[in-house]
């Protein structure tokens, strides 16, 4: 089975968090499995080609993720309709971003008998705009249109998203592809037993790569932590509200995650805050051991977006057995279930009021501690088996 | 076109619609109409097809260009900037601009004589020899403004 994966964006890329990881994650695997050949591919502008990438070297850079990417790029180019008959065509990276508009591309591939499979992650950019930039909206209407038009099947890592894509099919009067669902996994195996009430939540031999100002703020007293990326979507405002109008003198507050744009009045807000550094915190760069860190000694995950593909930080959380509070929203409630309470997404007095309510009632913080214990996270092998097993429905005409 | 032809474009074009009501709802930001979305739909990589651009006429026109080329909608400045030119004019100027010259972009059937200049070859040279990916790590340590104004440069 050859597959075909679009990694235009990722040679490019700087950041490899959400879309790109979970791309990548999906690499590594497939290199692995004898059954498949992987054939990633670049668009080339000078050739106005697709340039075939190392696949080997690739998915050792999907590693890694350092090393001049340079040199995976081989001298092998592939013309648009050069793609292998039978083959499968995986798009499941911010493909809309790149030169090569899918509502072009597909009827190419489809023309010459390709299988188009794409992973889609949400649709909110269609169901939500007005989070997001406008050119990015209309890139992602052009492939979208496109997927509707010419996909042989869909992903999804949720029912969700799956509900929303198919209300999308019947409100423009047309026909959805099938769509079926992969949940996301991730590597949780070695959190498991980094869990917030056990002896080993303070373990100091997973401190080395932990900075002063994390171990502060730990140290502290009682935090909410919210991590993602700072942009409209993920409503940190709420948070904000609550935090300044009910939850200041009780409990601290984190905010961890890169800025995205136009975010300047809100960082703004966070930086005049009398309590920044004190009570409020801000962390942009936090690495992979200091988020772990963070999280294990939080109080609870605070997760307010208002529209997600997934939720990562929801699973992060409960891996870790950290106490879920959580916008009311069918994403958060297909992933999060009964291991969270919920809030209205701009209800920051609601937020606020389950808050407080759970620092004056142990017992019931205990229980929803409790909830996460026999949680068991999926895992990027389950992930990458599932693709398969679709690839191989796909090629069987299943 | 056949009526598989447009049944598909029925489907670009009830999509745009969809969001489009729904940026109203939000009172949100202004985006391009819907033949100017439409005139993109199904560009190839390097060849825009001006037939479709020359049926528009004033900021649609502009609109379609900037997506066609650059796949963005143009800001507030550019939008100022090009309202005073003809359409030869605008895409003389947008021709000259690193930008084009990076994408490689040519306009099919344009009756006009559309050419990089000079100034839009040197920055597509530059580009092409540099690395994107080093770059790009450098540029993102900037501030946003400057990462903005670099963007418009080479995107």
């Amino acid at each position: 089975m050859k597959i075909y994966i679009d990694v235009s964006m990722i040679m490019i890329g700087t950041k490899f968090t959400g879309i790109p990881r979970v791309v990548m994650e999906l690499v590594k695997r497939f290199s692995k499995e004898e059954k498949i050949e992987v054939v990633p591919v670049e668009y080339d502008v000078k050739k106005d080609k697709y340039r075939i990438i190392d696949s080997a070297k690739f998915a050792e850079f999907c590693s890694t993720k350092s090393g001049n990417r340079n040199k995976l790029r081989t001298n092998d180019l592939i013309a648009f309709d050069e793609f292998e008959e039978g083959s499968i065509f995986f798009d499941s990276d911010t493909v809309w971003k790149t030169r090569v508009k899918r509502s072009f591309l597909y009827p190419v591939l489809k023309e010459k008998r390709v299988n188009i499979v794409p992973f889609i992650h949400d649709i909110i950019p269609i169901e939500f705009p007005e989070f997001c930039g406008m050119d990015d909206v209309i890139n992602f209407v052009d492939f979208t249109g496109a997927v509707l038009n010419y996909s042989d099947r869909i992903l999804v890592s949720t029912n969700t998203t799956k509900n929303s894509i198919e209300a999308l099919a019947e409100s423009l009067k047309t026909t959805a592809p099938e769509i079926d669902i992969v949940t996301f996994g991730g590597e949780f195996k070695k959190f498991l037993s980094n869990k917030k009430d056990t002896s080993n939540a303070g373990d100091e031999n997973e401190t080395t790569n932990v900075s002063d100002v994390v171990k502060e703020i730990a140290e502290a007293g009682k935090y909410l932590i919210m991590v993602g990326t700072i942009e409209p979507r993920k409503n940190h405002k709420v948070l904000l509200d609550a935090y300044e109008n009910m939850l200041k003198d009780d409990i601290n507050l984190v905010i961890a995650g890169y800025v995205g744009q136009g975010m300047e009045d809100l960082i703004s807000r966070i930086e005049n805050n009398p309590n920044n550094r004190k009570g409020l915190w801000r962390i942009e760069s936090a690495n992979d051991e200091e988020i772990d860190y963070l999280y294990r000694h939080a109080y609870a995950l605070s997760f307010s977006s208002y529209a997600e593909g997934f939720g990562l930080p929801l699973i992060e959380a409960m891996v870790r057995r950290v106490p879920i509070i959580a916008s009311d929203t069918p994403i958060n409630h297909e992933v999060a279930g009964d291991k969270a309470v919920y809030f209205g997404k701009d209800d920051w007095k609601e937020l606020g009021d389950t808050v407080l309510h759970l620092l004056k009632n142990e017992d019931e913080y205990k229980a929803l501690v409790e909830k996460t214990k026999d949680y068991i996270p999926p895992t990027w092998e389950d992930t990458a088996e599932g693709v398969i097993r679709v690839f191989e429905n796909v090629c069987s005409g299943k | 076109m056949n009526n598989s032809d447009n049944e598909k474009m029925r489907i670009y074009k009830d999509l745009f619609g969809e969001v489009k009501n729904r940026l109203s709802e939000e009172n949100q930001s202004k985006i391009c109409s819907e033949e100017a979305f439409l005139s993109t739909v199904k560009n190839s990589t390097r060849k825009i097809r001006y037939e479709n651009l020359d049926k528009l006429e004033g900021e649609d026109f502009l609109f379609a260009v900037f997506l066609s080329v650059f796949q963005r909608l143009p800001d507030e400045n550019e939008i100022k900037y090009y309202s005073a030119f003809s359409k030869e004019e605008i895409l003389k100027k947008i021709a000259h601009s690193g930008a084009y010259s990076i994408r490689k972009v040519e306009f099919e059937g344009c009756p006009y004589s559309v050419k990089p200049g000079f100034k839009g070859s040197i920055i597509g040279m530059a580009s092409a020899v540099s690395s994107s990916t080093f770059l790009r790590s450098i540029a993102k340590k900037m501030p946003v403004k400057l990462q903005n104004r670099i963007r418009r440069l080479f995107a």
